[in-house]
């Protein structure tokens, strides 16, 4: 506050637009808040509760660039529809998608409220002068640059070009990747670590299974945590003005919506306090304008208003106002402006659109040249990126157990390729997945995917009846499968090398493998050279599920080893027999039956015996 | 609460506290008591029932203010009908008998085999445990399981063992019957696999033995055999060609080693077979000796 300007007097025409701009900000914290939790909760409980994962999977789905993700592989249908709902609503509204959908947004507000003390301590210490003086004022990131605007049109066709030929480019650079990459890690030590020990006093928390790899925290964690460091330092929402290609998009989206924020001229003394605070650069004191295009819709700057000159009101046919014109502007007769509902603001004086500088890029001959330009640049730089992610290197192997071999993609994935293609990295299954079989790890890290999720059979095993790395997948990378198509789903295919199998080779009585496989690919019989039963697989029937790599005693090689398979294929599945019960999806009610009463030799007579 | 669950309930607790003056009874006379009874032919809440009763009620094994642990098989994410673990039904019963004997807590895990919480939750066993009060508790983590010399053993000299085997007062093993492909077949002996850490250490070093001297960790007190639907072939999970059979049959008995031995024979086998059975004999943790014993046979 600067001391300059005076708090809107009780009766004064601004103290109604003051609680009001209150109250929008307490709404804006609220829905934001509530959409970030769900989220959260889908990130951390996923594993554990099917109704956070769908929760917490829909707000992800509903993201921009993962929608139009969707839209592209699997067409406009459901969350390949949501994409158009945020862009619609952006174009009637503003950017409020930033302000409560993107969990990027909100985490970056929040951490620019907890630095707003440390830096005004840091201010008071090097005495820093007042916002409103020259030299430590920041540039005007946005209103009447056209170079900002050229770099959002760029922006946001590469991130549209990346969403539809690869997501997997977006990996880097899409906020609700880096943000869930961010959540999911710390959630992983901090949320799953505090389950394991409440479960060591025999508390069970809704946790996933822990798990610590510190690269793999590093590198998923960083992109994140630097853009929410820059915010809590600076106070700004930099990332969002200057890098997002979501935010881009939008921004195009909403360069003239119907509502918006605004201020009111007449009551504005220039005091500098919602420039100060402005997240993007969006507000202008000295031009008295917020730029809609650019305004994230923090709606911090009502309340921080001292004579309550900013409401959030219709904009669109009011033309608009910008700050490197407003100087210029001739004095002209006020024009009467239509009442607004609730808004008792005074009317103001215009300006011609021609006269600003962003409005008009597409209607100069020059901007539209420009423009152009910038649109097939992106697009030259993102499609031949595409290619980077599939087809032209090869898919790398990774050492597990011992055995390099091609790692198995979840099912669902259809294809490596297609897999590695599709997968923005966000760790969104790697939390879904029960069992913790679903990993990322930096040794399969290769330009551009992250953190590519892959199938690690060194502790656990793929859940024969689970599904739940599909219903996460945001993108459709993994697609959502039934539990029947699920259990036939082959992602790999185990290998048995029964000169290591302990049957053989210490001559004991094993059969763990067997036991375990969910599909009857294994099962124990006589081999040569053992007087025990020893492991015979039918490839046919294996889906790569990993559990009997998993509990293979062998040691240092498992004598039963899964390859990854670059297309996933059908598995043959064993006939269901009668009272089998619901083993597979595919044994519905119809095929099952009631097994035969006492079918047991002996067993109606001298039963126990 | 509607009147007909009411009536359940005070008809429940009726009859709990008229088998457990009937088992002040049969302590008086123990030779009266058989020592393993089978009940054929009934729900498995009426199974459990009725061989309670047949063995002096659970007043005989459960005392005012004891901890007990209800040790099913609930190793596998599959539903009940798979018969991959024990019925969540005759788990419910067993508990409420716990607790209608004055049992302080009854504590129900497994260290599973699939993943816990799916296993938990698919098996049905963690929500008929809850629904009839028992605490379900985890048993995933290393921390939970303490190391345990085993006095009398060669192979398996010492093992991680649940605490809560440890320390409760009562232990009552209710596994399944299954045809199993590593084992042979699983009942009262093998599902102890589920309350140690380390099952690895086992499949490396002679199955048979590491399984019959687990038992050595801590007989007992009561062992009642799941046989309400049993899985003949395919097992331990389960595949869809599995052979199961729908033999509504429940075995108890103090001697885990008679369990199994009758359990071999339901399947149509010599317990001789199954290795571990007449290693646990030799032991002296019970006989397989079936000829050797007093068997009430019970059908509903």
């Amino acid at each position: 506050v600067t001391g300059k300007a005076v708090k809107a007097p009780r009766d004064g025409p601004g103290f109604s637009s003051r609680l009001a701009a209150k109250r929008l900000m307490a709404v804006k914290v609220a829905v934001g808040a509530l959409v970030f939790c769900v989220w959260l909760l889908g990130v951390a409980g996923g594993a554990v509760s099917g109704a956070a994962l769908i929760a917490g999977s829909a707000v992800a789905r509903f993201q921009l660039l993962p929608s139009i993700a969707t839209a592209a592989a699997a067409g406009l249908s459901g969350f390949g529809l949501a994409w158009l709902v945020s862009l619609v609503i952006t174009a009637i509204a503003g950017r409020w998608y930033c302000a409560v959908a993107c969990p990027l947004g909100f985490m970056q507000d929040v951490s620019r409220a907890l630095g707003r003390g440390f830096r005004l301590r840091l201010k008071n210490v090097n005495k820093i002068s007042h916002p409103a003086d020259k030299k430590t004022r920041r540039k005007d990131a946005s209103a009447g640059s056209r170079w900002w605007a050229l770099w959002r049109v760029f922006l946001a066709l590469a991130g549209v070009a990346a969403a539809i030929a690869a997501p997997a480019l977006l990996s880097w650079i899409d906020p609700y990747a880096m943000a869930t990459r961010l959540a999911a890690s710390t959630a992983s030590v901090v949320w799953d670590g505090l389950g394991e020990a409440a479960a060591g006093f025999m508390i069970s928390l809704p946790a996933s299974p822990f798990r610590f790899d510190p690269l793999w925290l590093a590198l998923a964690a960083l992109p994140g945590l630097v853009v929410l460091a820059f915010s809590f330092a600076s106070g700004r929402r930099s990332f969002c003005a200057a890098l997002c290609p979501a935010g881009a998009l939008l921004s195009l989206a909403g360069s003239r919506p119907l509502f918006g924020f605004r201020i009111e001229p007449e009551l504005c003394t220039s005091c500098g306090a919602c420039e100060r605070l402005c997240p993007t650069g969006a507000a202008s004191s000295s031009g008295k304008a917020i730029d809609t295009s650019t305004c994230v819709s923090c709606a911090e700057c009502g309340p921080a208003c001292p004579v309550g000159a900013i409401s959030y009101t219709r904009v669109a046919g009011l033309r608009r106002r910008v700050s490197s014109t407003a100087a210029r502007v001739p004095e002209a007769p006020a024009e009467p402006r239509k009442p607004v509902s609730g808004s008792t603001a005074p009317s103001s004086k215009l300006v011609p659109e021609s006269a600003t500088g962003k409005a008009s890029l597409l209607m100069t001959r020059r901007g539209f040249i420009a423009t152009g330009s910038v649109g097939l640049a992106a697009a030259a730089l993102t499609l031949p990126a595409a290619g980077l992610t599939t087809g032209n290197g090869p898919v790398a192997e990774l050492s597990m157990h011992g055995v390099r071999r091609l790692w198995a993609a979840p099912p669902g994935a259809v294809s490596l390729d297609r897999y590695l293609k599709l997968c923005i990295s966000c760790g969104l299954c790697v939390r879904a997945c029960p069992s913790g079989v679903l990993r990322q790890t930096v040794a399969l890290w290769r330009f551009p995917a992250v953190l590519v999720p892959y199938m690690d059979y060194s502790r656990a095993f793929c859940q024969f009846d689970c599904v739940a790395c599909g219903d996460a997948c945001p993108t459709g990378a993994i697609q959502r499968l039934t539990t029947a198509a699920k259990t036939v789903t082959a992602v790999g295919k185990s290998k048995l090398d029964l000169k290591v199998c302990i049957v053989v080779e210490k001559g004991t009585r094993c059969g763990a493998c067997a036991e375990h496989c969910p599909t009857g690919a294994l099962s124990m019989g006589s081999i040569l050279g053992s007087e025990f039963p020893g492991p015979l697989l039918d490839e046919t029937l294996c889906i790569g599920c990993g559990a009997c790599e998993t509990v293979c005693p062998s040691e240092p090689v498992k004598a039963l080893v899964v390859r990854g398979l670059r297309v996933h294929e059908t598995a043959r599945s064993l006939p269901v027999r009668p009272g089998s019960g619901a083993q597979t999806g595919a044994a519905d009610a119809s095929q099952g039956g009631t097994p035969t009463e006492g079918s047991i030799e002996g067993g109606t007579e001298g039963f126990a015996f | 609460m509607d009147r007909r669950e009411f009536l359940k309930i005070i008809g429940t607790a009726a009859a709990a506290s008229a088998f457990g003056l009937r088992g002040v009874e049969r302590a008086f006379a123990a030779e009266a008591l058989p020592d393993l009874v089978a009940v054929r032919n009934g729900e498995p809440a009426a199974l459990v029932d009725a061989a309670l009763a047949a063995l002096g009620g659970m007043g005989r094994f459960v005392t005012k203010g004891q901890t007990v642990v209800v040790k099913p098989n609930m190793g596998w994410a599959v539903s009940p009908e798979n018969g991959a673990n024990t019925n969540p039904a005759t788990i419910k019963r067993i508990v409420e008998h716990c607790l209608n004997a004055g049992a302080k807590k009854v504590y129900v895990f497994d260290n599973s085999c699939d993943s816990w919480r799916m296993s938990y939750s698919t098996s049905g066993i963690e929500k008929a445990a809850r629904d009839a009060g028992a605490e379900v508790v985890p048993a995933n983590v290393e921390g939970l399981y303490h190391k345990v010399e085993l006095k009398g053993a060669v192979t398996l000299r010492n093992v991680k063992v649940h605490e809560l085997i440890l320390e409760s007062d009562v232990f009552i093993n209710v596994p399944v019957l299954k045809n199993h492909g590593g084992a042979g077949m699983t009942a009262a002996l093998k599902n102890y696999m589920g309350l140690v850490w380390d099952r690895g250490y086992f499949h490396l070093n002679n199955l048979d033995a590491c399984i019959a001297e687990a038992s050595l960790v801590r007989k007992a007190d009561l062992t009642i055999l799941d046989m309400y639907r049993v899985m003949k072939s395919g097992g331990p999970r389960g595949n869809p060609s599995s052979n199961m059979a729908l033999l509504k049959t429940i075995a108890a008995s103090t001697d885990p080693v008679a369990i199994d031995a009758s359990a071999a024979k339901t399947l149509g086998f010599e317990p001789s077979k199954f290795g571990y059975i007449s290693r646990a004999a030799k032991l002296g943790l019970g006989t397989d000796k079936l000829e050797s014993l007093d068997i009430k046979r019970i059908v509903l």
